[in-house]
C-alpha cells in the first residue's frame, strides 16, 4: 500500500514536470505547430531506463500531460492533440522496443532520435492523409524527419546529462 | 548514461538515410521528372520534340516553310520566309519555358519540362518524337 502511494506520488510528480516542460515549451516560436524539439519527451526518456515505471504508466503520464496541457493552453479536443497523443504513444513504444533489443549498449542519444522520427513521422502522416486530407506535408515528410533527427539528438543529449545527476 | 560507439553508429546510419532520402528526390527529378522538350505551336498543330536529339525540321507556316533546328539541346530557327528574320536572329532557346517566335509565319517555338509519365497523357499535342 505504501509502495503504491509512493508511486502514484511519483507519477503525479512526473505529470506536473512534463506538463510544465510541455507548456514552457509551446512559447518558443515555431513555424508548424508540431515542430517542437521535444523537451517533455525527455521525461518518457528517463522513465523508460526506471525499472518502476511500466510502459502504462507512462501512457498515463502522456495522457494526462497532453489532456492538462490541451486545456491551459486552450487547445482542448483539438485534432493535433489527439494525432500528437497517438505518435508519442506509438513512439514510446518503439523507444522501449529499442532499449529492449540493445539492452545497455546504447544511450538515451539513439533512442531518442528514434523516437523522434517516429513520433514526426506519424505526425505529419495522421496530419496530413486524415487532418488535411492532401499530400502536401507528405511530400515534405523528408525535411521534417531531418528536423526530428536534429531535435532528437539535442533530447538525447540533454537526457543523458540528465539521466547522470538523477542515476548516479 | 554514457554515450556508446553504437549510438553514434545507429545516429550516422540514420543521418545517411536521411540524407539520401532527401538528395534522391531532387536527383530522380532532375533525371525523370524534368526531362525536356520542344514545343512548336501553331494555329493549326501542336508538335513535341525531345530536346535531346539532334534534328531538323520543316514547319509549313503562313507565309510558307520554316526551318527549325535543334541542335545540343538548344533549338532555333534557322530559317523563315518572314521578312525581318527577327526569329532567325534570336539567341537559340534551352532552357524551361524559354520561347522564340515567327509572328508573320505563326510559329511558335518553346522549351517545356514537364513530367516524363503525363506526356503521354497530354492531349493537347498531337504528335510527339522521341
Amino acid at each position: 500500500m505504501q509502495l503504491q502511494n509512493n508511486k502514484n506520488k511519483q507519477l503525479v510528480f512526473w505529470i506536473i514536470v512534463s506538463v510544465l516542460i510541455y507548456i514552457t515549451e509551446n512559447f518558443i516560436p515555431r513555424p508548424l505547430p508540431w515542430l517542437k524539439i521535444g523537451f517533455a519527451n525527455i521525461v518518457f526518456l528517463i522513465l523508460l531506463k526506471n525499472e518502476k515505471f511500466k510502459i502504462s504508466d507512462l501512457f498515463v503520464i502522456l495522457i494526462f500531460r497532453n489532456l492538462i496541457a490541451a486545456f491551459v493552453t486552450g487547445a482542448f479536443l483539438v485534432p493535433i492533440i489527439l494525432v500528437n497523443t497517438l505518435s508519442c504513444a506509438i513512439s514510446i513504444i518503439a523507444m522501449k522496443l529499442f532499449f529492449i533489443i540493445f539492452n545497455d549498449k546504447i544511450s538515451f542519444l539513439s533512442v531518442s532520435v528514434i523516437g523522434a522520427l517516429v513520433n514526426m513521422g506519424l505526425q505529419v502522416s495522421i496530419g496530413s492523409l486524415i487532418i488535411f486530407k492532401n499530400f502536401l506535408l507528405l511530400n515534405m515528410l523528408q525535411y521534417f524527419l531531418l528536423y526530428a533527427y536534429f531535435s532528437g539528438i539535442i533530447t538525447g543529449i540533454i537526457s543523458n546529462k540528465f539521466s547522470k545527476k538523477i542515476y548516479c | 548514461m554514457k554515450t556508446t560507439i553504437i549510438d553514434w553508429l545507429i545516429i550516422v546510419i540514420i543521418g545517411i538515410i536521411l540524407l539520401f532520402f532527401l538528395f534522391s528526390d531532387k536527383i530522380s527529378k532532375n533525371k525523370d521528372d524534368k526531362k525536356k522538350f520542344l514545343l512548336i505551336s501553331s494555329d493549326n498543330f501542336n508538335l513535341k520534340y525531345d530536346i535531346s536529339q539532334d534534328t531538323e525540321l520543316i514547319i509549313a507556316g503562313k507565309l510558307g516553310n520554316s526551318k527549325i533546328k535543334i541542335k545540343k539541346r538548344e533549338a532555333f530557327f534557322a530559317d523563315s520566309p518572314c521578312k525581318n528574320k527577327l526569329c532567325v536572329h534570336s539567341k537559340p532557346i534551352a532552357d524551361e519555358k524559354q520561347i522564340n517566335a515567327c509572328l508573320p509565319n505563326g510559329i511558335l517555338i518553346k522549351i517545356i519540362a514537364e513530367n516524363y509519365k503525363d506526356n503521354k497523357k497530354s492531349e493537347n499535342i498531337d504528335a510527339t518524337t522521341k
